[in-house]
């Protein structure tokens, strides 16, 4: 949407051989595909499992209790998984008017703090929902609907999501760090992405 | 209670400013509030909460929106709504112009995305006005008004974030922003109407006479607009019919996005590609910030600063109508630096109890908050659809501001007049859904 990072100025990575700090973030990126592609199949999981209910109550008269649960569960782990995903591509809200407005050597010591608070921000997430699925896996906890599913099993995505974010932050830094663009523009795909770019 | 209100104030505003991401600007503020101000044990909690409101069942509604709009964005629903409108505007005055607020107005309600309305129907609609000599600044003037109903006509994003964060039924949200939705869509149609009349230049020489669409002409529209009749049928149908609830509604909507995607041919693997991995970057944006807004505000309500915030406004002896023409201000003030979505989920927490002790209905504040949030849509310097058009345009954000003005004062009065008559919005839904 709009205020995303998309409008920073643009410089396509260009890398001969990467060195091993950006195999490293090269792999980052790596994982935050595979995390947005997780993300989009529980999309498609969630489309499935609620028509699937829609048409077996309409026309075979029956319900699948366990439809809308799953469904929450797996929109739980859509929202996380996808979501270092979004912040590599600049899709993430934030305000720009202050970084915009300040001269490159500020710009780039803001930019840097306002990563680094972020990613302590999504590090407590992420042990804060590490530590919520281990107590449910430890305890034996179930959900209280009808499938009474270990809880663990739907909240260990959600953890793994917000820790895949955690890297994500953490290597955004190390890029500007190093000079590099915080987003990979071309990453932009979405319809909303067309007004972002301007 | 007063300190913990200025922390919140001065860390919203210093965090923002430096350019923290909003979702994880607002869980820090949320963990820092609750490990200072109480002694409760706060990763437990701050894990618990964000696992509850990721998994509520009203916000699978959303991807499933988004998804159906990135679809539609690659069909050729935009070629048709134009196509199928125009032989049913040549009796008014401003002919052609009423196709986008036509065109917008229908694809609202597929569609919950505001900028995904302007996008959808400007491409061709505005194109195409441009092509016959229509004036430029009406043109992009009504596509912008236009674009603003994308959120108020069910269904709508925003309804279902507000659904969310409000707890309040997202069923009852859609039915009472209905009429409202018509009314403003009449309202923008009856302001072209009104400027064709006075300036008869605005229309091009050869549109201007009634112009005489035959029969075959209409019934070829009516099958054009074939796809967008089952696709509002497929989401509010159903959803009104008692077949599917509003969350399940936005699936059957996907479901038909891809069976006219499909009967299009217009759907290859690359689009595909792209309309999912473009769901998948705006989701989990309106996910995070929804996320931090959460926390926050079950961190205030912890704190007891709702009601502390009510008492002290109530003490105030302010009139509610007074109270809420503030707030318009406010929210428009706010809404020209921050977009929409990220001034529900900062400003609701404080807002809504205020809200509720000056006595009006949670619905009824949706719908008020939605056009204030269409008013942030096209309000410079961050306006969203604004960029959406002058990336069809190229042209300046301050000269399609000016042109989407008149329709911007149009909103406003609309909104002074729900909030003297909240009967406009609040009796359908009433109506409707007590039967």
């Amino acid at each position: 949407m709009p205020e995303s990072g998309a409008a920073a100025p643009v410089k396509p990575a260009k890398r001969g051989a990467p060195d091993l700090v950006g195999r490293v973030l090269d792999g980052i990126d790596r994982l935050s595909d595979w995390g947005a592609w997780a993300s989009v199949l529980c999309i498609f999981g969630i489309l499935v499992l609620i028509a699937g209910e829609v048409a077996a109550r309409n026309i075979l008269n029956v319900s699948f209790s366990f439809a809308w649960e799953f469904s929450s569960f797996l929109m739980g782990a859509a929202f996380m998984l996808g979501a270092a995903y979004s912040l590599r591509s600049g899709a993430q809200i934030r305000v720009m008017a202050v970084l915009d407005n300040l001269p490159p050597r500020a710009r780039h010591a803001l930019d840097l703090f306002a990563t680094l608070c972020a990613a302590i921000a999504v590090a407590y997430l992420a042990c804060a929902l590490a530590q919520l699925a281990w107590l449910s896996f430890t305890r034996g906890s179930r959900s209280e609907k009808s499938s009474e599913l270990p809880l663990w099993i739907a909240q260990a995505p959600l953890a793994l999501g917000a820790a895949l974010l955690t890297l994500q932050t953490l290597a955004r830094l190390v890029r500007l760090l190093r000079g590099e663009p915080g987003e990979d523009v071309r990453l932009r795909v979405g319809q909303d992405a067309e007004g972002a770019a301007s | 209670m007063t300190v913990a209100l200025s922390w919140l104030l001065t860390l919203m505003a210093v965090t923002l400013l430096a350019g923290i991401w909003i979702g994880p600007a607002l869980i820090g503020i949320g963990v820092l509030m609750l490990e200072a101000f109480t002694n409760r044990p706060t990763m437990r909690l701050i894990g618990v909460w964000s696992y509850n409101v990721l998994t509520t069942s009203e916000i699978v509604s959303l991807p499933m929106f988004i998804l159906m709009g990135e679809l539609l964005f690659r069909t050729r629903v935009s070629q048709s709504l134009f196509s199928g409108l125009a032989p049913w505007v040549g009796f008014l005055p401003g002919r052609l112009l009423h196709t986008t607020i036509l065109g917008c107005s229908l694809f609202s309600m597929i569609s919950g995305s505001s900028a995904a309305t302007t996008q959808v129907v400007g491409r061709i609609t505005l194109t195409e006005l441009l092509r016959r000599g229509y004036d430029k600044g009406i043109a992009v003037g009504s596509l912008a008004g236009g674009g603003m109903l994308g959120f108020l006509i069910p269904p709508s994003i925003v309804m279902i974030i507000y659904a969310v964060l409000a707890e309040e039924s997202l069923l009852r949200l859609f039915t009472a922003s209905f009429l409202p939705g018509l009314i403003v869509a009449g309202a923008f149609m009856g302001y072209i109407a009104v400027c064709a009349l006075l300036k008869p230049e605005i229309v091009p020489e050869h549109d201007r006479r009634v112009s005489d669409w035959t029969r075959a002409d209409r019934l070829r529209s009516l099958k054009e607009l074939g796809p967008v009749a089952f696709l509002i049928f497929m989401v509010l149908g159903t959803m009104y019919l008692g077949v599917a609830s509003p969350s399940e509604a936005a699936a059957i909507g996907v479901v038909g996005a891809l069976l006219v995607a499909a009967s299009q041919r217009t759907l290859d693997w690359r689009s595909l590609r792209e309309a999912c991995l473009g769901t998948v970057q705006t989701t989990c944006m309106i996910g995070m910030i929804v996320l931090g807004a959460f926390i926050v505000g079950t961190v205030l309500a912890n704190l007891r600063l709702p009601q502390f915030i009510s008492q002290e406004i109530g003490a105030w002896q302010l009139p509610p109508f007074l109270l809420i023409m503030f707030l318009m201000l406010f929210y428009i003030m706010l809404g020209t630096v921050l977009e929409g979505f990220s001034m529900i989920v900062l400003t609701l927490p404080i807002v809504l109890p205020l809200i509720q002790a000056a006595g009006y209905d949670k619905v009824w504040f949706g719908v008020f908050l939605t056009l204030t949030i269409e008013m942030a849509q096209v309000s410079p310097p961050v306006a969203f659809n604004l960029f959406v058009i002058q990336n069809l345009t190229g042209d300046s954000q301050a000269y399609v501001a000016w042109k989407v003005l008149p329709f911007f004062l149009i909103m406003c009065g609309f909104a002074i007049l729900i909030t003297i008559f909240p009967a406009i919005v609040t009796w359908p839904a009433d109506f409707i859904l007590s039967r």
